[in-house]
């Protein structure tokens, strides 16, 4: 028997286009499908309720809060992450001793678990015995100890801990794209009489601008969703209000109030407003290309 | 416009001695070609007059400034590089422009002189593009527009040829000449190809292993180089060597080498007496050498004296016909030698021929270090 060179094709990919379905599809309508039901998140007792939970959300003013927290989380720790990353970088390439040495040390924070990264920094961030309250008040900066998990600074912290943790990846992406820049660029700028500071601007940086593209957006969309470094920093603190990003609500409300449908909703909405924030940011990039 | 002087020149990359002391003058408005082997130092001196390279020591002049220490945009010089280094996220306008927005040139002055060098170059048409959409020889010429369009005090060029086909090559020969001509600028022209050199320079510098060889003008090195290295780089190809010895017999002064004796005509006799009975290394270029059967049948003029002594004989090792002449690899004794012949010339590998050998352009060098050239004090 021949089989035809269609039904060779259609059944080699096959396996391929079950598991994506099975995998990715599935899920992602089952829970657009869950966010239509008020359903228990462990009793199988589901009843349709319609746009309900949307409904319910829009007047929820925790879903408010949390994001708002999400967005001003995503938003501070992007910039700040792309500002040091691409300096680090910068710095990373030029040729120093010890250059080798310092890229290993500068990737470390990626790294190390984020269990572990979070006790480490609750530890260093500690109000009574932590060693950043302790040099803050040895250098005079500070004249009493400042609450690092209170309310008024653990978005602070959380900020701060998130930087730390994930600028290595802006570094490790940018230093890759530095090394391919031609170095007679520089040399032709040089030349043509530009400084050091406008070689960073008018060649340096328009290089740059497609990796730079692509880590926005993808240091965006996972900071927006993150939710181990949150959810950890919350734990054993009573400011944890003050951080509940929109994960962590939606986590909060399927598995501690068992609202496995509000939860999906929850979802569905932060899927909504990354494809929208997305959509927004590649037309902004495109306008920027002409 | 500008003079350029290099004095006492050095640069050292850390043990390495890269160039190791020259002294060049190039005159305002001269086309100065450095040429020479791979890895000579060319680029490294090139590098030094752009200001992309510290100099060890020594002291490079332009104009009236010495500008050792002056950054490379206080130079007021261009360069185009082999690899063009056209900014590529910016149109062609944009890369013309570049120099004159770093110098603080207004828009509005921008623009007509990028349209005067984009006409030069006839690349007014490509100015909305990028680098990318063009063809190497349109880039080379955006390169070359955004040397010019800031009309500098020099040129300098390395290599900015070597990327292209043959055939754009020797246009883009042409052109550099005429632009040369058109812009009366002084220019520097680095290229390790010595049909490059002999084509566009109005002065040859000559480098090998971080030292001037000899500098002249293009005809100069080529009738009367300097040393046995220069003799065998300029010239394609290149002038034959032989081993050999001055000896003096009753009927004159000869050249023997291994698998021939010819007479040393007796203009250089005395110029030769000094090396008589020394080891020598005669040399004789492709095209001084004759088939004496040719030379017989159209009872030539350029030897009037077809003197049967001055014969060599050889065995025909490979024909290359290149069209106007062809290339013959005659093997005399255990050397092969290079003729270039006529190409109406009956001729089959493995018959013998006598070619005879025009003694008035013969060279003669010192076989001991530093192959220096021999002739009258
Ligand atoms: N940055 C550097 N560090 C160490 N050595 C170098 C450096 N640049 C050049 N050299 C050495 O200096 C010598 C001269 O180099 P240069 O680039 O001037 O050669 P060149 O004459 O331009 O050769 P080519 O025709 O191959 O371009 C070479 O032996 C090279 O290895
Ligand atoms: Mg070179």
């Amino acid at each position: 028997m021949k089989i035809s060179e269609r039904t060779a094709g259609y059944s080699l990919v096959l396996p391929g286009v079950f598991l994506i379905c099975a995998l990715l599809v599935y899920p992602v309508l089952y829970g657009v499908y869950l966010s239509f039901f008020s359903k228990h998140s462990f009793f199988p007792e589901q009843k349709f309720i319609g746009l309900t939970n949307y409904l319910y959300l829009l007047q929820d003013s925790d879903f408010w809060m949390s994001l708002w927290y999400g967005t001003v989380y995503s938003v501070s720790t992007i910039v700040l992450q792309v500002a040091l990353g691409v300096a680090a970088a910068l710095i990373l390439s030029q040729t120093f001793r010890g250059r080798n040495f310092v890229r290993g040390i500068v990737l470390f924070p990626y790294i190390i678990p984020t269990v572990v990264a979070i006790i480490l920094w609750k530890w260093l961030l500690n109000n009574q015995f932590g060693f950043i309250n302790y040099v803050l008040f040895a250098l005079g900066i500070v004249g009493e100890p400042v609450n690092w998990m209170g309310k008024d600074h653990i978005m602070s912290s959380l900020v701060l801990i998130s930087v730390w943790e994930f600028f290595p990846f802006v570094v490790l992406s940018v230093l890759a794209r530095l090394q391919t820049i031609p170095p007679v660029l520089y040399e032709a700028a040089k030349v043509d009489g530009a400084g050091q500071l406008r070689r960073f601007f008018h060649v340096t940086l328009p290089q740059l601008r497609n990796v730079l593209f692509v880590v926005i957006l993808l240091r965006g969309i996972w900071m927006f969703t993150k939710f181990d470094t949150v959810w950890l920093l919350t734990q054993g603190g009573g400011a944890e209000k003050y951080i509940r990003t929109l994960p962590v609500y939606a986590y909060m409300r399927t598995f501690m109030y068992y609202q496995a449908g509000l939860g999906s909703a929850l979802a569905v909405i932060m899927f909504g407003v990354l494809v929208a924030a997305t959509a927004v940011y590649f037309n902004l990039f495109r306008r920027g290309d002409e | 416009m500008a003079k350029i002087t290099l004095s006492k020149l050095t640069k050292r990359f850390g043990e390495y001695e890269a160039v190791k002391g020259i002294d060049l003058t190039i005159a305002d408005g001269e086309f100065a070609v450095l040429v020479g082997p791979s890895g000579c130092g060319k680029s490294t001196t090139l590098r030094m007059i752009a200001g992309l390279e510290e100099i060890t020591s020594g002291e490079i002049t332009i104009g009236d400034t010495v500008v050792n220490d002056l950054a490379p945009k206080h130079r007021d010089i261009a360069m185009v590089f082999q690899e063009y280094a056209l900014y590529p996220h910016m149109t062609v306008r944009k890369n013309l422009a570049f120099g004159l927005k770093m110098r603080g040139y207004k828009k509005g002055e921008q623009a007509p002189l990028v349209q005067e060098a984009a006409n030069m170059l006839g690349i007014s048409e490509l100015l909305e593009r990028k680098p990318r959409e063009l063809s190497g020889g349109q880039r080379q010429r955006v390169a070359l527009g955004r040397a010019i369009v800031r009309k500098p005090k020099a040129f300098l060029f390395d290599e900015p040829l070597s990327n292209l086909d043959a055939k754009l090559r020797v246009q883009m020969r042409a052109e550099l000449s005429r632009l040369h001509r058109r812009l009366a600028t002084t220019m520097i022209y680095v290229t390790h190809d010595q049909v490059e050199a002999m084509t566009m320079g109005t002065k040859i510098v000559i480098m090998k292993d971080g030292l001037i060889q000899q500098v002249g003008s293009p005809m100069e090195v080529y009738r009367r180089p300097l040393n046995q290295f220069v003799a065998g780089f300029i010239g394609s190809p290149a002038m034959n060597f032989f081993k050999a010895m001055l000896v003096q017999r009753a009927e004159g002064v000869y050249v023997e080498a291994a698998s021939f004796r010819v007479p040393v005509p007796e203009r250089l006799c005395g110029p030769y007496q000094c090396v008589l009975g020394r080891e020598v290394i005669f040399g004789i270029r492709p095209e001084d050498i004759h088939s004496f059967e040719l030379l017989q049948q159209q009872q030539s003029a350029i030897l009037p004296e077809c003197r049967a002594d001055s014969m060599i004989c050889g065995e025909v090792e490979v024909i290359e016909p290149l069209g106007p002449e062809m290339l013959v690899l005659v093997k005399c004794g255990d050397q092969t030698t290079v003729v270039r012949l006529d190409p109406r010339l009956d001729l089959e590998v493995g018959q013998d021929i006598n070619l005879q050998l025009d003694m008035e352009k013969m060279h003669l060098f010192d076989a001991a270090h530093p192959h220096a050239r021999i002739e009258a004090p």
